[in-house]
């Protein structure tokens, strides 16, 4: 359903031809790539991607200029999702996952050697992908800098009793930079950082909801992050409650399935923060963009990705 | 509080009935600042809510001196219209036309006025904004001020939801202010935009159209 979702939401803006002509590009790409990293990076990269930061990137430029998508912002597109693979990668050995969107991860079936070399061979790929684009190689340099910073912020700040203000600033700096990065490469202007942030807080924030709710939507359960003292959304709404806090702030072990029922309990409380988020996005989009249509459907069909 | 009086009678609404536009547009803009005024004093009195009713509300004091501003800019109008309204006597060999200088002054002051406008709109949605921050905020706020909390004697747990609810209030305030700040400068640069054409001199050479002869 997710996937049918993002395919809807393509061609409703009409990057269908976009989306395909950057799918040739990957699989061109990966052929090209070295031998004994191609099988590692097929398993990655030629399979079901929503491809929504490519999307992002498209809706952002045509928020600001009505023209056909041009050869840098496709640059771009490509070498988003290069990057943004780097970032599963290196998140599913931390995690210690065994698997995503229902398939093994690249380091469960190929290694952490492998999975580790292979990521930093994509980031090299990345940057010569991007060329003479100078501004797309700032950016993408601030969004590996920021991703690392998030990574060792959230897991400093596990288990501890913090607030949903704490979420976001993490959240606005893991997801939350990913996404303001993607509007700062397809406006070129800056206008729409702000917008981008917020989609990605509410796009962190969906697969919070989305992972107590008990569903795979955005490819990845709630273990992980329930085991390891994660601060997601739910988890900061509930740990105002003293009991859910003892129980969050207890070492390994605890009672995980106690501290999931106070989760499940905060969902419609959590719910309602996302629709405030998504309002704030909608702002951002009316007050920034010559055509905000386009971001606004991006909102759209993320809020859309905690309700399934 | 000094009311500027461009032409001696100014009170809410007397600017849209003048002749000159220019001055009338100003006096416009200062009654649409006292109306924000107004209405902010509104606001504020009902979020108080039985507070000291007689107390100058803190956006009022703001207001103020750009309606000082406005009543100024009022005045220097009318002032030229006066000038330019009297009888001169003929320009001297190469100076400008009075007509030019009317139309240029007019050239300069509508964008000051339409530059003074944008301000007052961001300001005004500002406040706004911000009433309506502090409104949705008030329910979980109450808290915050209760004597268990002053006194701290009020369990931990409490402690930090307030302390979230105060950083998000925070947040939104600094948020807000940042929106309308990047509002206004991205509407007073379609207006610097257009200023900057309309002052553009044609070039005397006519369009690109280089004049090359054959040499052969």
């Amino acid at each position: 359903m997710q996937e049918q979702s993002a395919q809807s939401v393509i061609a409703q803006l009409g990057f269908e031809s976009e989306m395909a002509q950057l799918r040739e590009r990957i699989t061109h790409w990966v052929a090209g790539c070295s031998e004994e990293l191609r099988e590692a990076l097929e398993w990655q990269f030629l399979t079901g991607s929503k491809y929504f930061r490519p999307l992002t990137i498209f809706s952002c430029y045509r928020a600001v200029d009505q023209g056909p998508i041009p050869e840098l912002i496709m640059q771009s597109a490509l070498v988003i999702e290069l990057f943004h693979n780097v970032s599963l990668i290196i998140d599913d050995i931390v995690d210690r996952s065994p698997a995503r969107r229902g398939r093994a991860t690249m380091h469960t079936k190929f290694g952490e050697l492998s999975a580790l070399m292979t990521s930093g061979y994509i980031v090299a790929e990345g940057y010569l992908q991007l060329k003479d684009d100078l501004t797309g190689i700032a950016l993408f340099s601030e969004l590996l800098k920021r991703l690392g910073v998030a990574e060792c912020l959230q897991w400093r700040l596990r288990r501890q009793p913090l607030g949903v203000e704490d979420w976001r600033k993490i959240a606005g700096e893991d997801t939350g930079s990913m996404f303001e990065i993607c509007a700062c490469l397809g406006d070129r202007s800056g206008q729409l950082r702000t917008f981008g942030g917020l989609l990605g807080l509410l796009y962190h924030g969906c697969d919070d909801v989305g992972d107590v709710k008990g569903l795979a939507a955005l490819g990845g359960g709630g273990e992980e992050d329930l085991r390891d003292g994660i601060l997601t959304l739910p988890a900061a709404l509930a740990i105002r409650d003293p009991a859910a806090a003892k129980l969050f702030c207890g070492s390994e072990g605890g009672d995980l399935s106690e501290l999931g029922r106070y989760f499940v309990a905060k969902l419609p409380e959590a719910e309602n923060y996302l629709d405030k988020i998504a309002e704030e996005g909608r702002i951002e989009a009316r007050s920034f963009a010559v055509n905000p249509a386009p971001l606004i459907a991006l909102i759209e069909q993320t809020r859309l990705l905690s309700r399934y | 509080m000094r009311m500027s009086n461009a032409e001696g009678t100014v009170g809410p609404g007397s600017g849209r009935s003048r002749q000159d536009p220019v001055t009338g547009f100003f006096l416009a803009m200062r009654d649409a600042w006292l109306a924000g005024a107004v209405l902010k004093e509104a606001l504020t009195a009902s979020s108080i809510g039985g507070g000291n009713q007689e107390a100058t509300p803190p956006g009022a004091g703001l207001l103020g001196p750009m309606i000082g501003v406005l009543g100024a800019m009022a005045d220097f109008a009318a002032a030229n219209r006066q000038r330019f309204d009297q009888p001169r006597a003929e320009p001297e060999a190469g100076s400008s036309s009075r007509g030019e200088d009317d139309a240029a002054t007019t050239d300069l002051l509508l964008p000051i006025g339409h530059a003074m406008m944008i301000a007052a709109n961001r300001s005004v949605s500002y406040w706004i904004g911000l009433v309506q921050i502090f409104e949705s905020h008030q329910a979980k706020l109450a808290p915050v001020v209760s004597v268990e909390a002053i006194e701290g004697s009020a369990p931990e747990s409490e402690r930090l939801i307030a302390a979230d609810e105060l950083r998000a209030l925070l947040r939104e305030v600094g948020d807000l202010a940042t929106r309308e700040a990047r509002i206004l400068q991205n509407e007073l640069s379609i207006l610097d935009e257009s200023l900057t054409q309309g002052f553009q001199q044609p070039d005397p050479s006519g369009s690109y159209n280089r004049r090359w002869r054959s040499k052969v």
